[in-house]
């Protein structure tokens, strides 16, 4: 069991932590991951440069960690992994990358969703996408909250 | 005393301020501060307040030496 919570203020490569996690799965039969892109666009229509996400210097990871730990708690896997970026990550680079490993694909289906639903509204971050609009302030949605709520 | 502050709060305010508390609480350098930045005012009345890494209510007696954090409501990721 390993439970790896990263938060990376430069560039987020998924195909070197898929790897990461793929070594660390040996004797698993299930690899799951989700990465998320900075949008180009935001919900209100409008071209998206940049999404720039401030964090706090002990709390954010500490968020992360939590997350992740909870989530190796909760399911049956062998290996959790999440990196998080901080700072300006241009529209369409990765910003995030969460992924588990289990025996069988259900246990790191559900782990990779749980994280996502959960750094969508708890992880410490503070983001604003800067564009064309100028800086937008962004919130979880009732959308991402609910599906937070669905973990009770 | 200084104060640091995060996300909407630093937009409006600044991320680091100097403020004389002066034997104040929380909830009065609270007020001051939606009374000096109004655009910050509702972000301010939902943030969580850490002196330390303790989250610490408005009757919290502050003095020179604390150092204060204010955090509006978190983006998520």
């Amino acid at each position: 069991m390993s439970v790896v919570a990263l938060l990376e203020s430069q560039a987020l490569d998924p195909q070197f932590e898929l790897a990461e996690l793929t070594e660390a799965a040996r004797g698993d039969g299930a690899i799951v991951t989700f990465v998320g892109l900075a949008r180009p666009e935001s919900r209100e229509g409008h071209a998206v440069d940049a999404v720039v996400l401030d964090h706090h210097p002990t709390l954010t990871r500490q968020s992360l960690e939590d997350i992740a730990v909870a989530c190796a708690q909760r399911f049956d896997v062998s290996h959790v992994r999440v990196v998080h970026r901080c700072g300006t990550v241009p529209a369409g680079e990765p910003i995030v990358f969460a992924g588990a490993t289990s025996l069988h694909r259900r246990a790191a289906f559900e782990a990779a969703d749980y994280l996502m639903d959960r750094l969508k509204t708890e992880a410490v971050f503070w983001k604003r996408e800067v564009g064309d609009a100028g800086p937008e302030w962004v919130d979880p949605t009732e959308a991402d909250l609910a599906d937070r709520d669905r973990w009770g | 005393m200084r104060i640091r502050l995060y996300g909407r709060l630093a937009d409006a305010i600044g991320p680091e301020i100097d403020v004389d508390p002066a034997g104040t609480s929380v909830g009065a350098i609270r007020k001051q501060l939606a009374s000096d930045h109004p655009s910050a005012a509702q972000a301010l009345a939902r943030s969580r307040v850490l002196m330390g890494a303790v989250v610490v209510a408005d009757d919290q007696v502050v003095d020179a030496s604390d150092a204060l954090e204010f955090l509006p409501p978190v983006s998520g990721g």
